[in-house]
């Protein structure tokens, strides 16, 4: 195929193609409509369906009645949007069903604005619907790595029959990158034995549902849940480091603002202090490894995000106390730039004040 | 520029690099002493339009025309009515920077009534490394498009191929080979080819592919750049 | 009376949990003697939706998803996007169609989604413990209209099937009864119109059956029958909103 110039938002719905994805249900919100837009002409040529649904409740629903036949589908949405998918994202929760849903993020609270923003990291790895749950959530940081992610994102939503969340920000959904899909082998159809498709002389009636209204057997249902999380936290967790084998001082950040990031780490080297990079590549679940590895000799932790500190939290849990956090952050819509990264980094190193949301 | 046009109408498929082309073209002309105006006309994309450079302009005193600094970041599909102004201003040079694809070039319909034959040019920007346009059918097809919707007749082609960062001679040379077929198609010349002057690109003689390279400058940067 | 009481395959022989005299068991009867009869069990998924019969899929002898409420026509929208060759129907109250999911079920019928609803009227929020619904008849007393439901402070009753009609996608729209035998065997007939409709692929189809809540309106089984035709039919006629042409037998 060779290699192409990309939007993000038009990546990441090529990558759902080439993953074999076959079924789309959306709602238009900026800054992912040219996702939609792409996807209603894809999907058919692929052999596919796209459906604009009424509101991104009822797409998030229709995504939920597709998932229940097995196929491969997905819905995508911004911030406000991914409010409204909450509902739907908690009963596929409850009823084990695999689906990809993407949130490129703006500004908020409430309307906010269309510009970039990291604000719904709460609600995408805390639960953000009602229950005992985590979505695995995963976070590129470039064009090329959404193709993989969106793979790897169809792949875990089929193994533990669970809905994933691809988190980006506007700015990943809008920016242009080169990018190029491997030649990958069509994705198999496996079979699942537990959708509703008609019987078909196929054995007794299945039935998909969340409702459990005994309290012994919802119980056991949401332990069964449990063990199913805790199997995704040991296996699925994924995280990049930079220069983190001597490092003093770590910079902790996902999606564009670690690329951002990367420039002020490279020129506090420059500058004599010995910072390193750890980007979480999934926020849920949160990668402990590479904390786990450093906090121990560590000086110094500095989560920067494009909110007003949600991922910092996950940051300290995984240090444990260990050494300190300080926290950088920028908000509705404003990114953060490599100067002033770099001055906060130098700060964190200088052991002086620093930002007033740090410890 | 070297062009007797006065209105330049910058169209294209979707992401083609209309803004930085227009941006150039603009620094260009003033360069030459010109006025120049740049209408921002995108109502498709919520980043990275010509109102993201508005204080470039400023430097370059070149005039912008744009939704109010208030709106300029709002998904709101805002047509500043200052637009008709400047385009009956017999002294200004104009670039208009329209929206991608038939979407955004059908904000250009509603203006049918205020061009002039003779001093408009109406410039398809193409990349042939975007999907849907790396093929004749798929540009012909998107001009056909943008033609219908805009109301009006492409006038010439520019050759904007590239990769970003990673552009390679190879990908400048095949969206020349395709720009010369569409050219063949609609009877209308390649006016130039563009070359970002970052580009370090090695083993040719790039004025052997073409006599009307251009280089330009790339001034919408992301944050790590 | 007597083959409202004959088994049938359509149903599981788990015993349903409505309170006595409620028209809701009647009703899932009627369905599924027409999935047995048209002999689609195999091909049929049905959506149970929230509300008395959120447990239809215990009850339904065929595959079932459980939908959120409200959202069952686009879940139902969903399945049969990827299945058109399958059956699919949602099985709804008044509170979970009309209320909190009425933009899916317009947006499902204006779509013309190929999918038959079976929309159960009985003017109340059984589940919850009898509050209003917005089927509920003017001086109608409920939970959370504790002094009549009063036209100036809580609106007019919706009519469902009259309002389905008015949309393009809608093929079949019926408004039955399942007060007395007569309107049940005439329920029956729509139920199969609906499927047959959707059998020859003519889009959407909705079947209002207007049914009893004894436990809520504080009425016996055969008083809340008498309520149904006193109160209900005066507000809410019986009859063909929309006529798909299939020829339905029954
Ligand atoms: C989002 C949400 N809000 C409220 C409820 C609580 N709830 C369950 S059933 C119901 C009303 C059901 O009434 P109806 O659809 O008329 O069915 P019936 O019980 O009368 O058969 C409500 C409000 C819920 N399950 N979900
Ligand atoms: S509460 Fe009403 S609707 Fe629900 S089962 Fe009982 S009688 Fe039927």
């Amino acid at each position: 195929m060779g290699k192409l110039l990309m939007k993000g938002n038009e990546v990441i719905a090529e990558a759902a193609v080439h993953a074999g994805c076959k079924y789309f249900f959306g709602y238009p919100i900026t800054p992912q409509s040219e996702l939609v837009a792409y996807m209603a002409r894809r999907l058919p040529e692929a052999g596919g369906l796209f459906l604009q649904a009424e509101s991104e409740i009822a797409a998030i629903n229709m995504v939920y009645g597709a998932a229940g036949t097995g196929v491969r589908v997905m819905t995508s949405s911004s911030s406000p949007g991914f409010s409204l998918k909450q509902e739907g994202i908690s009963y596929l929760a409850g009823a084990e069903l695999p689906a990809l849903i993407v949130n490129i993020a703006r500004g908020g609270p409430g309307l906010g604005n269309i510009q970039p923003a990291q604000s719904d990291y709460f609600q995408v790895t805390k639960g953000g619907g009602h229950g005992d749950y985590n979505i695995p959530v995963l976070a590129p940081a470039t064009l090329q790595e959404i193709i993989d992610l969106i793979r790897e994102a169809f792949e875990i939503a089929d193994r533990y029959r669970t809905p994933v969340i691809l988190l980006g920000d506007g700015m990943l959904g809008q920016m242009m990158e080169a990018v190029e899909f491997p030649e990958k082998p069509a994705v198999k159809e496996t079979h699942k034995e537990w959708t509703t498709t008609g019987t078909r002389g196929d054995g007794a009636p299945r039935v998909i549902t969340s409702l459990d209204l005994n309290a012994e057997s919802l119980e056991q249902r949401n332990e069964h849940l449990q063990r199913k999380f805790a199997s995704i936290r040991q296996n699925e967790a994924r995280f990049e480091t930079l220069y983190c084998e001597d490092a003093d001082y770590f910079v902790v950040a996902y999606g564009t603002v670690a690329r951002i990031a990367v420039n002020a780490v490279k020129k506090a080297r420059k500058d004599g202090v010995k910072a390193g990079l750890i980007r979480p590549i999934t926020l849920w679940p949160f990668p402990l490894q590479p904390f786990i590895d450093t906090r121990d000799r560590a000086k110094g932790y500095l989560a920067v995000e494009m909110s007003a500190g949600q991922m910092v939290d996950d940051v300290r849990l995984s240090v444990n106390g260990r050494a300190a956090v300080s926290f950088f952050g920028r908000t509705g819509g404003v990114v953060p730039t490599q100067e002033e990264i770099y001055e906060q980094l130098i700060i964190t190193a200088g052991g002086g004040d620093v930002n007033e949301n740090g410890i | 520029m070297g062009t007797s046009a006065r209105i330049t109408i910058l169209t294209g498929h979707y992401g083609s690099g209309k803004t930085e082309l227009a941006i150039n073209l603009a620094i260009n002309a003033r360069k030459n002493g010109e006025k120049v105006a740049v209408c921002d006309l995108d109502i498709v994309n919520p980043y990275f339009r010509s109102r993201d450079a508005s204080a470039l302009f400023r430097e370059h005193s070149i005039k912008l025309v744009a939704p109010p600094e208030r709106l300029a970041t709002a998904d709101l599909p805002i047509i500043p009515a200052e637009i008709l102004a400047v385009v009956k201003d017999e002294e200004s040079r104009v670039i208009i920077d329209a929206g991608g694809d038939k979407e955004g070039a059908a904000v250009l319909g509603q203006f049918f009534h205020e061009w002039k034959d003779g001093s408009l040019e109406v410039l398809f920007v193409l990349n042939a490394s975007r999907p849907y346009v790396s093929t004749l059918d798929g540009a012909l097809y998107t001009v056909r498009q943008i033609e219908k919707a805009s109301r009006l007749t492409v006038t010439g082609i520019i050759n904007n191929t590239n990769l970003g960062a990673s552009t390679t001679i190879k990908d400048i040379q095949k969206g020349q080979d395709l720009s010369i077929m569409l050219s063949h198609k609609l009877g209308k010349p390649v006016k130039y080819t563009f070359l970002e002057s970052s580009l370090r690109i090695e083993g040719s003689n790039l004025e052997m592919m073409s006599n009307k390279m251009m280089t330009m400058d790339r001034y919408l940067k992301l944050p790590w750049e | 009376m007597k083959t409202v009481f004959e088994k049938t395959s359509g149903l599981k022989d788990t015993p349903t949990h409505y309170c006595p005299g409620c028209t809701h068991g009647i009703i899932h009867r009627l369905v599924a003697e027409v999935l047995e009869e048209m002999d689609i069990l195999e091909d049929t998924v049905g959506v149970a939706s929230v509300g008395c019969s959120v447990l239809s899929y215990d009850y339904f002898n065929c595959d079932m998803t459980q939908a959120a409420h409200g959202r069952a026509p686009a879940v139902a929208t969903g399945i049969k996007r990827v299945l058109p060759d399958r059956f699919v129907f949602t099985y709804q109250g008044d509170g979970d169609l009309a209320s909190i999911g009425i933009g899916e079920a317009i947006h499902a019928a204006a779509r013309g989604e190929n999918i038959t609803i079976i929309f159960v009227n009985n003017a109340i929020y059984g589940m919850t413990g009898g509050q209003m619904a917005p089927t509920t008849l003017i001086g109608q007393k409920t939970a959370t209209s504790p002094d009549g439901r009063n036209a100036a402070l809580q609106g007019m009753p919706i009519k469902v099937a009259e309002l389905m009609a008015t949309l393009d996608g809608a093929a079949h729209i019926e408004r039955v009864s399942a007060h007395d035998v007569p309107n049940i065997i005439k329920a029956k007939k729509a139920i199969r119109k609906a499927f047959e409709t959707q059998k020859a692929g003519l889009g959407f189809s909705l079947i209002e059956v207007l049914s009893s809540c004894p436990t809520n309106w504080g009425l016996s089984p055969t008083e809340s029958l008498e309520w149904i035709k006193e109160n209900m039919l005066p507000i809410f006629p019986l009859g063909v909103y929309k006529n798909s042409s299939v020829g339905g037998k029954a």
